[in-house]
């Protein structure tokens, strides 16, 4: 059954019907929100209560996409958070029950683990230091995929404005990345 | 990018935990505590009811000696605040939507207007500039305010009235404030904050039926858009329910 199908049973409310949608975007919201935060329980706390408020505000939905009005909820959630826990310093490495959950690949060796590891570590630090817009724009369309005009409606901006802080965005992106050894090593540490 | 895109996707650490109930706004109505289990709300709601309903036919009582054509407010309220002192007449439609349903159980909303005319129902109070009239061919909703800006703490009143084009009745519909949209902008998918259900002023009127009166939350932020939000039910030619909104600011 697609999102529209199943938003149409909630808002007549059949409460099962919203279950679906759960199982279908809670990890792309997740992940996205791991990205905008850099911290696992922050960001399950985002997915968390961007159902909640969605559940709520299911008859409020007017002339959306499922996808773009749960991103647009989920960023609007991790705003908040983000601004609520700003003096909590982070642990980007364990959930709130202390696990590690990035786990590395059991293909890869013991140091192609750790350049893995050293790799995405640089990517969540380079990312948290963009401006928030920025980074919402670039997460959306490289993490996450979106098109310009999901982003549009789930920024509630003009397509000019998605395009140009992506552009932007990956600038900014780019410049921190390239000094960083674990994502572009260096000739004399490559060999 | 590519080392961006190249990351692996996470996965929600644990299952998610939706609020109980049908989903539709949590939504107090005419003060019923929200510390109280469901059953309690709804013993509150029927209580209520049966106050309400008798604060009603002295309502009527009031109403039926007051100037028709135009909105009064009483000489009693020299304020210029209104309070909820007054409930809508206890008749009530069967068939609401899921959005109305805590409401309906308390038996508050939205409540008929019998007698009223509906073209005059449609038409907007004078002195009440800011509004918006929605007409699918089957209900025509009305909302009207005194003005499009308000302070933190300011009463608004609210004019708001369902017409249903077929039969021609007018009913109080159940109204809300609701705001700010989360994150603090405005756009049409508003996630609010907060709600406040809207009560009959009691003492301001149009043609001697009730005015929602409905006050800003005092932490409003300035800059910021509320809704008043109206329901309309199913039912009556509506194959679902769906709201109709108007925007304040808060300076």
């Amino acid at each position: 059954m697609d999102d529209e199908a199943l938003l149409d049973r909630c808002r007549r409310g059949d409460r099962d019907a919203f279950t679906p949608l759960v199982h279908r975007y809670q990890d792309e919201l997740y992940t996205m929100a791991l990205r905008l935060t850099g911290n696992p329980a922050d960001a399950a706390d985002v997915v968390q209560e961007t159902f909640t408020r969605a559940f709520r505000s299911l008859p409020r939905l007017r002339g959306a996409t499922v996808r773009a009005w749960l991103f647009r909820v989920a960023v609007n959630c991790s705003h908040d958070i983000h601004r609520q826990r700003s003096r909590r310093p982070a642990d980007p490495l364990e959930d709130t029950e202390g696990r590690v959950i990035d786990l590395p690949d059991p293909g890869l060796g013991p140091e192609a683990t750790a350049i893995q590891r050293e790799r995405a570590d640089a990517i969540r630090v380079a990312l948290l230091a963009l401006p928030h817009d920025f980074r919402v724009a670039v997460v959306l369309r490289d993490v996450n995929q979106l098109s310009y005009e999901e982003m549009a409606e789930a920024l509630s901006v003009p397509l000019g404005t998605v395009k140009s802080r992506i552009s932007r965005a990956r600038g900014l992106l780019a410049a921190a990345l390239r000094q960083s050894s674990a994502v572009f090593p260096r000739v004399e540490e490559a060999w | 990018m590519d080392a961006l895109r190249e990351q692996p996707p996470a996965r929600m650490p644990h299952p998610v935990r939706l609020p109980e109930g049908a989903p539709a706004p949590e939504r107090r109505r005419f003060g019923l505590p929200a510390w109280l289990p469901p059953g309690g709300r709804l013993v509150t709601g029927l209580t209520a009811a049966g106050l309400l309903a008798a604060a009603a036919v002295a309502a009527v009582v009031v109403v039926g000696h007051l100037n028709s054509g135009a909105v009064a407010r009483s000489s009693s309220d020299s304020s210029g605040v209104s309070g909820p002192i007054a409930a809508p007449l206890p008749a009530y439609a069967p068939d609401l939507g899921s959005a109305a349903a805590g409401a309906a159980a308390a038996g508050v909303c939205p409540s008929q207007l019998p007698g009223t005319d509906a073209t005059s129902a449609a038409a907007i109070p004078a002195g009440f500039p800011n509004h918006t009239t929605e007409d699918d061919g089957a209900t025509k909703a009305v909302i009207a305010t005194q003005a499009s800006g308000y302070t933190p703490g300011a009463t608004v009143d609210v004019y708001a009235r369902l017409i249903d084009d077929s039969t021609g009745s007018v009913s109080l519909p159940c109204t809300v404030l609701a705001g700010p949209e989360a994150g603090g902008s405005s756009a049409a998918l508003a996630v609010p904050a907060t709600e406040t259900s809207a009560t009959p002023a009691g003492t301001l009127t149009f043609e001697g039926q009730p005015v929602f009166a409905v006050v800003v939350p005092g932490t409003a932020v300035a800059g910021t858009t509320y809704q008043i939000v109206v329901d309309v039910p199913a039912g009556h030619g509506e194959a679902t329910a769906k709201q109709v909104t108007l925007s304040i600011r808060i300076t």
